[in-house]
C-alpha cells in the first residue's frame, strides 16, 4: 500500500497532532538544506524548526485540494522567514564575493568545495555570489526555489502566491542578470540598492 | 555565450557541498514540534465530553508550600514601570511578576503576556502560583498540566465548553497560538474582551529529560476560552467529531 500523502497527513494531525511529525521527517531535510545554502546551518535550525511550528499553527488551514504535495506550502512558510534575513544574506554573498571564503559553508564543507578541481568555477562563483546579492529578493527566492528546491513553476507560485506568469517574470530578470554577471558585463551597479 | 539553462545550473552548482543535515542537527526542531503538537492535543477541539464539576485547586497550601520551599520559585512582584532588582526593566509594563518558571506582564492597555519559560517546575506549584497572578491581572485563568508518561501524553484535554471562535480571537490573539522565542513561550491576552463568566484555559506540559545530560522541555502554547470556569476532562480518546456540515 502507498505511504499517505502530506495532505491525508495533514488531515490527519488536525485530529491527531503528533501525526504531523511525519511531515517533518519527510521534508525537514531538504528545508534545512535549502536554508542552509542560503543562510548557513545555524539559521537554518531556527528556520526549518519555525517554518514547521507554524505549518503545524496552521494546518487546520491547508487546502488538501490545492496540493497533495505540502512543499510548495512548507518552502512557502520558509521562504518567509528566510525573507527576514535578507540583509544578512545579502551580506554573506558580498563578502564571498569580496574575499573568496563562503560564511554559509562549514569548515567541512568549505574543504569539500576546495576539494574539487575547480579553480575557474570558484572565480565564476564569485560573480555568481556578487550577482546574486544584487537580485530583488523576489527575483532571488524564484531562482533559487528553482535551482536549489527543485520546485517546478507551478509549485513556485503556490509557494508564494504569485501568477505563474509572475514567476516567469521573476526567473527570466534574474536570467539576465545572472548571465550578464558570468558574462563579464558586470549588472552589479545597483550593488547598495538592495542592502 | 552560455545557453539559459547555464544560468540554473550554474546557481544550482553554487554552495552544492552543503550537505544534507544529521539527525542530530534536526532533532531539536522535531522535539519542538513533537512539544507543540502534545500541547495541542491537550485542547483537542470538536470533543464533546462528560462535565466534571470544577473543583477549586488547593491554591492556599500549594502558596504556603511554595514559600516555605523557597528554591523553586524566586517570586517578584512589581507595580509601576519601575523593575525590581535581577528583573528586566520595561517601559510601558504596569505590572510584572517573575518566577523561575514563568513571567506574567500586564502592559498599561490591560493586554496580559505571559513567557513560559523552559521549565515548569514542581507539579502544581508553579501552576498554581500562575493561575492566582492571571487572575490578580483580570485573567480568569485555569491551568492544568497534561499528565506525560514515557514521553507521552497519557491524556488530553478535551474542552466541551470552549467559546465562540470570534471570543477566541478577541481574546488570544494567534489563535491561542504561544510564540516560541529562545525556548520561551510567549503567549498573549486580552483580558478586556473576555465574556463576563468566561475563563482561560491553559494546559502546561513538562517532559523529562529522556536521556542524560538533555534538560527538561516543558511549555504551553495553545490556549482556549472557555464560556464557564469548568475545567475540561482529560481523556484518553477524542470522541469523532461530528461531520462538517452537520
Amino acid at each position: 500500500m502507498a505511504p499517505p500523502d502530506d495532505a491525508t497527513i495533514i488531515e490527519w494531525s488536525v485530529r491527531d497532532p503528533e501525526a504531523f511529525a511525519v511531515l517533518y521527517d519527510r521534508h525537514a531535510a531538504a528545508l534545512h538544506r535549502y536554508a542552509a545554502r542560503r543562510l548557513g546551518e545555524s539559521a537554518a535550525d531556527d528556520i526549518v524548526a519555525d517554518t514547521f511550528l507554524t505549518a503545524f499553527r496552521k494546518r487546520a488551514r491547508y487546502d488538501p485540494g490545492a496540493a497533495r504535495d505540502a512543499r510548495p506550502w512548507l518552502y512557502g512558510i520558509a521562504a518567509n522567514l528566510i525573507g527576514k534575513h535578507a540583509r544578512s544574506e545579502i551580506r554573506m554573498l558580498r563578502a564571498y564575493a569580496r574575499t573568496g571564503a563562503d560564511p554559509v559553508l562549514t569548515p567541512r564543507e568549505t574543504a569539500a568545495d576546495d576539494a574539487l578541481d575547480r579553480v575557474e568555477s570558484a572565480a565564476a562563483h564569485r560573480d555568481l555570489a556578487r550577482a546574486l546579492a544584487t537580485l530583488a529578493k523576489g527575483d532571488r527566492e524564484v531562482l533559487l526555489m528553482i535551482a536549489w528546491a527543485d520546485l517546478s513553476y507551478a509549485e513556485i507560485a503556490a509557494a508564494l502566491v504569485i501568477p505563474v506568469g509572475t514567476v516567469r517574470s521573476r526567473l527570466n530578470r534574474a536570467r539576465t542578470r545572472i548571465r550578464a554577471a558570468l558574462d563579464g558585463s558586470n549588472p552589479a551597479t545597483l550593488d547598495e540598492v538592495f542592502l | 555565450m552560455m545557453s539559459k539553462t547555464d544560468e540554473i545550473e550554474r546557481t544550482a552548482a553554487f554552495r552544492a557541498t552543503v550537505g544534507s543535515p544529521s539527525q542530530a542537527r534536526l532533532a531539536p526542531g522535531r522535539e519542538r514540534l513533537l512539544a507543540a503538537a502534545v500541547a495541542d492535543q491537550g485542547r483537542a477541539g470538536g470533543a464533546r465530553p462528560a462535565r466534571p464539576r470544577w473543583r477549586r485547586p488547593l491554591l492556599a497550601g500549594g502558596l504556603t508550600a511554595a514559600a516555605s520551599a523557597g528554591a523553586a520559585a524566586a517570586l517578584v512582584l512589581t507595580n509601576g514601570p519601575a523593575a525590581a532588582p535581577g528583573q528586566h526593566a520595561t517601559a510601558g509594563h504596569s505590572r510584572t511578576t517573575v518566577t523561575a518558571a514563568w513571567t506574567v506582564r500586564q502592559d498599561v492597555n490591560g493586554t496580559v503576556t505571559i513567557d513560559i519559560k523552559k521549565y515548569v517546575g514542581p507539579a502544581g506549584l508553579q501552576t498554581a502560583l500562575l493561575e492566582q497572578t492571571l487572575r490578580a491581572d483580570g485573567v480568569n485563568a485555569i491551568i492544568r498540566a497534561v499528565p506525560i508518561t514515557h514521553g507521552h501524553t497519557a491524556c488530553m484535554y478535551a474542552p466541551a465548553n470552549e467559546a465562540p471562535l470570534a471570543v477566541q480571537q478577541a481574546v488570544l490573539p494567534n489563535d491561542g497560538v504561544g510564540v516560541l522565542q529562545d525556548d520561551v513561550w510567549d503567549i498573549v491576552v486580552h483580558p478586556g474582551a473576555m465574556p463576563h463568566g468566561s475563563a482561560v484555559f491553559m494546559p502546561v506540559y513538562n517532559f523529562p529529560p529522556s536521556k542524560p545530560g538533555q534538560s527538561a522541555f516543558a511549555g504551553a502554547n495553545s490556549l482556549v476560552v472557555l464560556t464557564n470556569d469548568t475545567v475540561p476532562a482529560c481523556v484518553t480518546h477524542l470522541p469523532t467529531p461530528k461531520p462538517s456540515g452537520a
